[in-house]
């Protein structure tokens, strides 16, 4: 585990939503902190009490040091305040402001679909090229498949090519837009375009173009660094997923996306396994087996266990689909919800032990 | 009626959404029951084919997956009549970014298409019940947001129109029902309840809150107690406590609650038809 660490200098756990990412992504940071590399942990929207225990506080954005960990800092990515930072860093006030007064940018970045992903990446490249942090752990935001969180930048910045931009920005604003475009074909488009939308709505598309026509280089530059800080060898992904058929699936899909972007996967941790430890590591009195109650409660955990051992199959399939190249962790569930530093602690233990165990 | 069912990640919302429209269907309604984006999760659970059009799986039980570009392109072509300019828009590069990036247009064909039967508008959705197996929370609000602040931030034109139109099917008890789906864990109750409080504050509705994987054990937390320092025991009553701590929490809510047990099933068509019944209970 600690190769791992000191390896990258940035570590980015994806996988779908509900896997525990955030957990993860903390406790790997623990870990780190622990071994001696100032590390910083990036999230989004942590469990209230997970933020609690690293430090973080309204407003988000900012890195805190984790009080208790010395070593370990982390920040929240707020993406509204993100995007709104990026905006004014590119251009001058009064466009900003313009900008920020346009509903449709209001719509683009409260709508997650990009703005996260995007903001995350931003952020992403600001800290890693800070060079304060010797590893920068990234959480990320949960996507249906990991494609479009490494999209993200590309599809932002699809609408600031020329063309797109030439389009729709109108510096002469009293000029039809129509007049400007001479094919035919081109006409109908945006033709059936203002049918469809409405011409109010087609006045807001433009006024916002005006203004984003200023952002394309800055957000092209952010695109090609976060391309290249992604497929960079010191950059590796650690996939989380859950113990059950349908999360595996979605681990074994979320892998190929990564092939498919020539992305390195590092690790595959398989969380909340089933705690087989709960069989009963410590010893218990003898008159316990004759209480009819502990017969019962053994029975039920029979059935309990029971149930968990039929999704090895589930297991053992995804690992033989894995291939034999990337080492995968069994991280059981653990009594508690973990939500406190001292959890998180267990846990990067537990993560360094497993690791130890199979490479 | 249309059922939108949500839920953070991982909580189990395409087997509760499977779960009601099973239960409809049974019922004898004609019910279909639909996922968003572009990975299906139903074609394992149904065994079919949900790439490109809806499939039968009984008499009264479609399934259908349907993504923003599609639906975007359905509603074009019924508006504008003609395949070939249809075509041609979706081929021109700057509408293909425009429709790739730009806000909210997904989301409001979506949403247009979910809410087209009341709005009588585009082709028929021939159903008495559409049940969708919508985003999970964030995802979920931007949903949503995208017709309510298009509504309000384009007045005049057809666009400001249709964005009002489908904010008054959302808004409307009798025509749009949501349901928020959570598990014994603090972080889904959290999210949970607070998108709960979002329905209801912004779209005036009353979320049915559907409480996934209540673990039933045949001891009482008392007798489970008695065996402390034993380590299912342990394990066992700390998850006892923390879901009836959280059940308790989400029963101050005044929300209508509907409990759903935690199957030891690991065949999902199973888990559907044993939780459809529990899922129409009152």
């Amino acid at each position: 585990m600690i190769d791992l660490l000191k390896q990258h200098k940035v570590l980015v756990c994806a996988g779908t939503g509900g896997v525990g990412k955030t957990s993860m992504s903390a406790s790997l940071g623990v870990l780190a902190a622990k071994e001696g590399l100032k590390t910083l942990v990036l999230t989004i929207d942590p469990a209230h009490r997970l933020a609690q225990a690293l430090g973080i506080k309204q407003p988000a954005g900012q890195e805190h040091p984790v009080a208790g960990v010395p070593g370990l800092w982390a920040a929240m990515i707020d993406p509204r305040r993100e995007f709104d930072e990026f905006v004014l860093g590119a251009v001058d006030k009064g466009i900003a402001k313009g900008l920020f007064e346009n509903r449709l940018y209001q719509q683009l970045v409260s709508n997650l679909n990009g703005s996260q992903e995007f903001t995350s990446l931003v952020k992403l490249v600001n800290v890693t090229q800070s060079g304060k942090y010797d590893l920068v752990i990234l959480d990320t935001p949960p996507t249906q498949n990991a494609v479009d969180f490494l999209r993200a930048p590309e599809r932002i910045y699809a609408l600031f090519q020329d063309t797109v931009i030439g389009w729709f920005a109108n510096p002469a604003r009293e000029e039809s837009w129509f007049k400007r475009t001479i094919h035919r074909g081109t006409r109908l488009v945006t033709g059936a375009l203002e049918s469809v939308t409405g011409s109010t709505f087609i006045h807001e598309l433009k006024d916002f173009f005006n203004h984003i026509a200023y952002l394309k280089e800055r957000i092209a530059k952010v695109s090609a660094q976060s391309s290249a800080l992604m497929h960079s060898p010191q950059t590796g992904f650690v996939l989380v997923t859950g113990f059950d058929e349908a999360k595996l699936r979605e681990a074994l899909e979320f892998q190929q996306d990564l092939a498919g972007e020539q992305l390195f996967l590092r690790a595959v941790i398989v969380n909340r396994w089933f705690p087989e430890w709960a069989e009963g590591e410590r010893a218990w009195p003898a008159h316990w087996d004759e209480d009819p109650e502990f017969k019962q409660l053994k029975e039920f955990y029979g059935q309990f266990a029971n149930f968990f051992r039929q999704r090895q199959d589930a297991y053992e399939k995804f690992v033989t689909q894995l291939g034999k190249s990337v080492p995968v962790l069994k991280l059981p569930d653990f009594k508690n919800a973990v939500q406190g530093l001292d959890d998180l602690g267990v846990v990067a233990e537990t993560l360094k032990e497993k690791w130890r165990s199979i490479t | 009626m249309i059922h939108l069912i949500t839920g953070k990640g991982g909580v189990g919302k395409s087997t509760v959404a499977a779960a009601l429209a099973w239960g409809l269907a049974a019922k004898g309604r004609k019910t279909l029951l639909v996922e968003l984006g572009e990975r299906s999760y139903f074609r394992h659970i149904f065994h079919t084919d949900l790439q490109a059009h809806a499939a039968e799986i009984s008499t009264h039980l479609t399934v259908a997956r349907w993504e923003g570009e599609s639906c975007l392109r359905e509603y074009l072509l019924h508006l504008l009549k003609i395949e070939r300019v249809v075509k041609m828009f979706f081929d021109n590069k700057v509408m293909r970014a425009l429709v790739q990036a730009a806000p909210a247009l997904k989301e409001l064909a979506l949403l247009g298409k979910i809410t087209s039967g009341p709005r009588h508008v585009g082709p028929p959705l021939p159903y008495d019940e559409v049940v969708v197996d919508a985003y999970s929370t964030g995802h979920f609000r931007a949903l949503w947001r995208a017709p309510v602040g298009l509504a309000e931030a384009i007045p005049y034109g057809p666009m400001g129109e249709q964005s009002r139109s489908i904010v008054r099917v959302l808004k409307d008890p009798a025509l749009t029902k949501f349901y928020v789906t959570l598990i014994p864990e603090e972080l889904p109750v959290t999210e949970g309840l607070e998108l709960a409080r979002d329905i209801q504050s912004e779209l005036d509705q009353q979320p049915v809150l559907i409480y996934n994987r209540f673990l039933e054990v045949p001891l009482k937390l008392e007798q489970i107690k008695k065996f402390q320092g034993h380590d299912f025991a342990d394990y066992l009553s700390t998850h006892l406590e923390r879901q009836a701590g959280l059940k308790h929490e989400l029963e101050q809510r005044g929300l209508p609650v509907r409990v759903l047990p935690w199957l030891f099933a690991e065949s999902a068509p199973e888990k559907i038809r044993r939780l459809a019944p529990v899922m129409e209970a009152p």
